[in-house]
């Protein structure tokens, strides 16, 4: 049994994870790349992760300095918005923290020293970050990838494979594959603001894998097949929803309302299995805009069945749920 | 070596640690031993270990309209507490006997004649006002009479070494999971000073209640009732502790929107549908329960609780209404309701208390009322006290007057020299004033838990412990029976540390 308010945070810790997880290895893999550049040409590499992960208003509104290190304090650092990685920490935790009485209890302690951390260097300040040439951000950036590897050991090593589980590892299956989505995207067209295959892959941690099947210098729509379709690489959209799958039928039993949330997903799953990809990727944008769209909806299928069953309507009015941000929202 | 200063000879204070002549109490020979051996740098690098310990996990508590954030770490001081297993069993009988005489009042004007006051025990009028008294509670009953559950019950030690009860806490008291959190850390930072000691656990708690609490579930419940706790959410100052219960316990943590009544009866909303409830921990104010009977602005509690309650289809813990026999007023009658209810000698005595409404009490009370404390009834958590030697002419003329004002709403107790022990400050261990919060849970039968929330006032001659203006705590050890050596030596192999 669980209550369909914890049930909903549980869902919500796992997206803000792994969103928090994906950002800080995009940042980290971006600085690597540019590191030996110069500072302008730095700055305007990370001007593009801000496009590539759909941060473009808050990055207007946070009014960020011009310093070289600026947009990837922006990205790590500043927690004035949802995207960031410190802000998805903290969201984690917020959430964990709601349920800190049904999880291990290493679970939650990861998660607040996680918090803690990342919040001793957003207090150092903008300026003084800024003046040690980015190096707190890029320690933070260490910080969040250890920590988040860290809370899913223990999440796949300690949880109960209860209804909680089912959700947790939900948000987080729905949400790398919300994001890998974007991430494609930003590889499409021409020009200095487009990824290359490889960045691609780094950024979905899917470089190795794809070095062994696709060699050096894959191009975007090998890219796209190896990372939307793959069957056994976790980090590919097929993958994640073959998973979803299982874990909505682990709930079906609890609860009746994952049903239209069950379906979505298999009809989504077999539209990748068994669609034919070449075909679809020869208009990209809107094959894209297609799965970014449906797995919105499945996201919000899933949400919607943690309050359908008891008559919930929206019990976090007083709650502040940051990151309504990157790739879709309840 | 890190000084460990005894209390001064002409000091007034019962110090639990050392006697008059400064010669070290039997019960703490061999923890003095031990601390004496570590210096200030030690004890500063342990001090840190827990103080680690407790922000990793999380043990805060909030301090509303503290600018420095909600939640802060909480603060344990190394020194522990130690009481000897005689001490105790007469703390525990005496517990056990004044929580088990204030529950038959609870009984008595709830669901009962109003006895005591039809025998002029109490005076009705002293009931009938108090802020606690419930009209809605009327006709509520517990099972086994149990109207409070879980009782803390503020002890102090006078100059003579007396332990008297300062305030009883029968609504929502807090702190049991510092208890037991305290111990863990201690466990952690000081692993070899259980060698000397054979120490009660204190591991045992989320058993307990939940035992306690089953034993209240209404009849019809079946062998395993649905226990709930009901938080007011993140915010509140003590939901790390609701949350540790939860857990504890093994039972689900709810918010009042989780809840929904409907034709009396308390439904769970999961993700499964509803799901009736049986029992619930409530951890929010009488007033905030039930918005239908209560504060109509409250979005805390359940609409409709209090008729389920009526209806006799969940229990409610603690009930509702307690308030007026932990009201400080009321506190000076209690030794009397022991008397009454169970025709027994009250074994622990209160702390004098004066009522202001009668005319000798007062007139005595304002003539040195520069000597004694005066409290509001309604406060808690050490705010509104005013002490009389430390207080300005001024002061007291305004005590005076609030006093003539409204005598119900004050009562005057004197000063109690809180008993003292040797606590971290600075560089040197000093004494500091220390009090007890004994948790006592009441189901089928009445026990208590042993030890309790040692608080400490950790500014030098302090009065005040309350972790809201800036207390500390200690880990209170119980020792287990003919286990302090009181020669610091081993008890060999067979000494046992705490499971935990």
């Amino acid at each position: 049994m669980i209550l369909a308010r914890h049930a909903d945070s549980l869902l919500w810790a796992g997206r803000y994870l792994e969103r928090a997880d994906t950002i800080a290895r995009c940042v980290s893999v971006e600085t690597n790349a540019v590191m030996h550049r110069q500072a302008t040409e730095a700055r305007l590499a990370s001007r593009r992760l801000v496009q590539a992960l759909g941060l473009q208003d808050e990055f207007v509104a946070a009014q960020v300095g011009t310093g070289p290190y600026a947009v990837m304090d922006f990205l790590v650092s500043d927690d004035s918005h949802p995207g960031s990685v410190v802000s998805a920490v903290q969201a984690v935790r917020e959430n964990l923290r709601i349920v800190r009485d049904r999880i291990p209890v290493e679970l939650w302690e990861e998660a607040n020293s996680l918090h803690i951390l990342m919040q001793s260097a957003k207090s150092v300040g903008t300026a003084a970050r800024e003046q040690t040439g980015g190096e707190v951000s890029r320690m933070s950036v260490i910080t969040a990838r250890r920590g988040c590897r860290s809370l899913s050991g223990v999440m796949t090593e300690s949880m109960s494979r209860d209804e909680g589980y089912a959700f947790m590892e939900t948000g987080r299956l729905l949400e790398r594959s919300i994001l890998t989505v974007e991430l494609l995207k930003s590889g499409l067209g021409t020009g200095s603001d487009v990824f290359d295959g490889n960045r691609l892959l780094a950024f979905t941690h899917s470089l190795q894998a794809a070095r062994r099947e696709l060699g050096h210098s894959p191009a975007w729509h090998a890219v796209a097949k190896f990372l939307l379709q793959h069957e056994h690489l976790p980090r590919s959209v097929l993958w994640c929803l073959g998973r979803v799958e299982e874990r909505l039928d682990d709930l079906a039993a609890a609860a009746g309302a994952v049903a239209t949330a069950r379906r979505r997903a298999g009809a989504l799953r077999a539209h990748l299995e068994y669609g034919e990809l070449d075909h679809l990727l020869a208009a990209p944008e809107a094959e894209l805009g297609y799965l970014g769209s449906a797995l919105a909806e499945l996201a919000s299928d899933v949400h919607a069945s943690t309050v359908a069953s008891s008559g919930l309507a929206e019990v976090h009015t007083h709650f502040v749920r940051p990151g309504a941000g990157i790739g879709g929202s309840p | 070596m890190a000084e460990l200063r005894k209390p001064d000879a002409e000091f007034p204070a019962y110090d639990e640690a050392f006697d008059r002549d400064g010669s070290v109490r039997p019960v703490y020979a061999a923890i003095v031993k031990r601390f004496s051996n570590f210096d200030t740098a030690e004890l500063r690098r342990r001090e840190g270990i827990i103080e680690e310990e407790f922000r990793r996990q999380g043990i805060t508590f909030t301090v509303y309209g503290d600018s420095q954030g909600t939640e802060r770490t909480w603060p344990m001081d190394l020194f522990p507490r130690l009481i000897a297993a005689a001490e105790w069993r007469d703390i525990e009988r005496g517990l056990a006997q004044r929580v088990t005489a204030l529950n038959r009042f609870l009984a008595d004007i709830y669901t009962g004649e109003g006895a005591a006051m039809a025998d002029g025990v109490v005076p009705e009028w002293l009931v009938r006002s108090s802020a606690g008294f419930e009209r809605n509670a009327f006709g509520v009953s517990v099972p086994h009479d149990a109207h409070c559950v879980i009782a803390g019950i503020d002890l102090v030690r006078d100059a003579e070494g007396q332990y008297r009860v300062l305030e009883d806490n029968l609504r929502n008291p807090s702190g049991i999971s510092y208890v037991i959190e305290n111990r863990a850390a201690m466990t952690k930072a000081f692993p070899l000073v259980w060698e000397d000691h054979t120490v009660e656990p204190v591991s045992q708690y989320g058993r307990m209640l939940r035992t306690a609490l089953e034993s209240v579930a209404p009849t019809g419940s079946g062998d395993k009732p649905l226990i709930v706790i009901l938080t007011p959410g993140i915010y509140n100052s003590a939901y790390f502790e609701h949350a540790f219960l939860a857990r504890e316990m093994g039972v689900e943590l709810v918010e009042g929107p989780d809840l929904v009544v409907d034709e009396h009866v308390v439904y769970l909303r999961t993700i499964e549908g509803l799901v009736p409830v049986d029992v619930i921990y409530r951890r929010i104010d009488d007033s905030f329960l039930d918005p239908v009977s209560f504060r109509p602005d409250s979005t805390l509690g359940v609409p409709g609780l209090l008729g389920a309650m009526r209806a006799g289809t969940v229990t409610v813990c603690n009930s509702v209404g307690n308030g007026v026999a932990d009201d400080k007023a009321v506190h000076p009658y209690v030794t009397d309701l022991i008397r009454y209810y169970l025709g027994e000698e009250p074994i622990l005595p209160n702390v004098e208390t004066y009522v202001m409404w009668e005319p000798d009490q007062r007139d005595a009370a304002f003539e040195r009322l520069d000597e004694l404390v005066v409290k509001p009834v309604g406060e808690s958590g050490g705010y509104g006290i005013v002490i009389g030697r430390d207080a300005t002419d001024e002061e007291l003329a305004n005590a005076r007057a609030e006093i003539e004002r409204d005598p119900r709403n004050w009562v005057v107790q004197e000063v109690v020299e809180l008993s003292t022990l040797a606590s971290l400050s600075d560089d040197v261990l000093e004494p500091r004033h220390i009090d007890l919060r004994p948790f006592v849970i009441t189901g089928e039968r009445t026990q208590v838990f042993p030890g309790g929330l040692t608080r400490v006032a950790m500014r030098k001659g302090s009065l005040i412990v309350n972790s809201s203006q800036g207390g500390g705590s200690k880990d209170t050890w119980v020792l287990a029976d003919g286990a302090a050596s009181g020669t610091g030596q081993s008890n060999g192999p067979a000494a046992q540390g705490p499971p935990r």
